[in-house]
């Protein structure tokens, strides 16, 4: 009997529809992916079964560590530099062309009024050390030299509004919504201090952030 | 190449015309795959799916009658009260409190306030099928379920004393999502209030 020839075979595998799979999905992560903004404050936040978005755009975030610190930022660098802008005009800051711009850059911020043209000559390496961010000043009362979120939360939103004007895209005065992110160990008055102000403010519309727990499903009774 | 040659020898004819030799024209994709999966692993590892998660809350409108005014309108019987106190204990009562012994402890475990909360629903007759048509109806005339007062009979008021902490507000918020109370409040702690709470510590 002859031998019987095995045909021999390409060990060659066609990888073009593996790679056309996997660029695929590259160019999916590629273009969805969102990289976190820094903070300059780590939030733990408490858990829930919400599940409400937050919305990307025309939010002013809240937000308190464990100590209490409090972080203001606001999404959109034109609106943060109209924001600041106007700000520096009303409160006689003496800020620079150079540190509103630098202003306008962070995406948000701890510092009191008063520090905030020193802040902004640091260096930014200097920026993220804690002992430059000791939070804005909250208090449960409505003054607004020791509660200065009040003129954050104004001037976010009139700075909000304006820029929702000027661009062509949007055309209406939107103002800002509000998120309010804190630690599950923030004492409930910090938060009172800062729903007061809020409330001052005529908003009572806001967007609690957590994580989200499947542990609990709603009950249908 | 990634590949092992397979081909038999040069294979070239003999006396043929002199021809330039055949070169593959397959391009050998694995380094191209290599640094596509690495980016792929990185991107996939980075990304955030999802939005971080959050829970809406109205709060009354200030200037205007406060929350608790209005749960005056509301029969003393379909309110509860709940008072978020230090140390995870949640005091609460029913309908009014006027001794110490009305008010009673309990915690944020599915055994504690929430069964409360269930029980209290069923207590004031919130008769599901009823809402159930209550809300097609609504829901059919283009209206919003949540505006039927007659369907919510159920108010819980939420006082946070200022020892709670931000997690007990959002359980006890995320409670009212997980027992479907359409209607609660966030209310200051009154002072009579606390002396009870006082006595009873």
């Amino acid at each position: 009997m002859p031998k019987v020839k095995v045909a021999r075979k390409s060990t060659f595998i066609d990888m073009t529809p593996m790679s056309d799979v996997a660029t695929l999905l590259l160019t999916f992560f590629i273009l969805t992916t969102q990289f976190k903004g820094e903070e300059a404050i780590t939030v733990d936040t408490p858990s829930s079964i919400a599940e409400f978005k937050v919305p990307e755009r025309n939010i002013m975030t809240i937000s308190v560590d464990k100590e209490g610190k409090v972080y203001f930022s606001l999404d959109g660098k034109f609106k943060r530099k109209i924001m600041i802008e106007k700000v520096n005009q009303d409160f006689n800051l003496g800020l620079t062309d150079e540190q509103i711009e630098k202003f306008s850059n962070l995406p948000g911020f701890a510092v009191p009024l008063q520090d905030l043209p020193n802040y902004l000559k640091l260096n930014s390496q200097d920026m993220q050390q804690a002992k430059n961010n000791p939070g804005i000043p909250i208090d449960t009362s409505l003054d607004q030299t020791k509660n200065q979120l009040l003129i954050w939360i104004g001037y976010g939103r009139v700075a909000t509004a304006e820029r929702n004007m000027q661009d062509p895209n949007v055309g209406k005065p939107i103002t800002a919504d509000v998120a309010i992110k804190a630690d599950q160990k923030v004492p409930y008055k910090t938060i009172k201090g800062i729903i007061n102000a809020l409330q001052s403010k005529k908003i009572n519309k806001y967007i609690l952030i957590t994580d989200l727990d499947k542990s609990d499903k709603p009950v249908e009774d | 190449m990634a590949d092992i040659d397979t081909s038999k020898g040069g294979g070239h004819k003999k006396g043929g015309k002199k021809r330039g030799k055949k070169l593959s024209t397959r391009v050998d994709m694995a380094p191209m795959v290599d640094v596509i999966f690495l980016l792929l692993t990185f991107f996939m590892l980075t990304t955030t799916f999802s939005k971080p998660q959050a829970m809406q809350l109205n709060m009354p409108v200030k200037a205007e009658a406060n929350a608790e005014e209005q749960a005056q309108d509301v029969k003393a019987s379909n309110a509860l009260t709940v008072i978020l106190g230090p140390e995870n204990k949640i005091y609460y009562y029913e309908g009014l409190a006027t001794k110490p012994e009305d008010i009673q402890v309990t915690d944020y475990s599915s055994e504690g306030i929430r069964k409360i909360i269930l029980k209290k629903k069923r207590e004031v007759g919130e008769d599901i099928q009823a809402r159930e048509r209550l809300i097609t109806e609504a829901k059919k005339a283009g209206k919003d379920p949540a505006t039927i007062k007659k369907i919510w009979k159920l108010v819980v008021l939420i006082k946070p004393m200022d020892d709670a902490n931000y997690r007990n507000m959002v359980d006890i918020l995320d409670e009212m999502n997980i027992c479907a109370v359409s209607r609660y409040a966030i209310v200051d702690v009154t002072p009579q209030e606390l002396d009870l709470i006082k006595k009873k510590i």
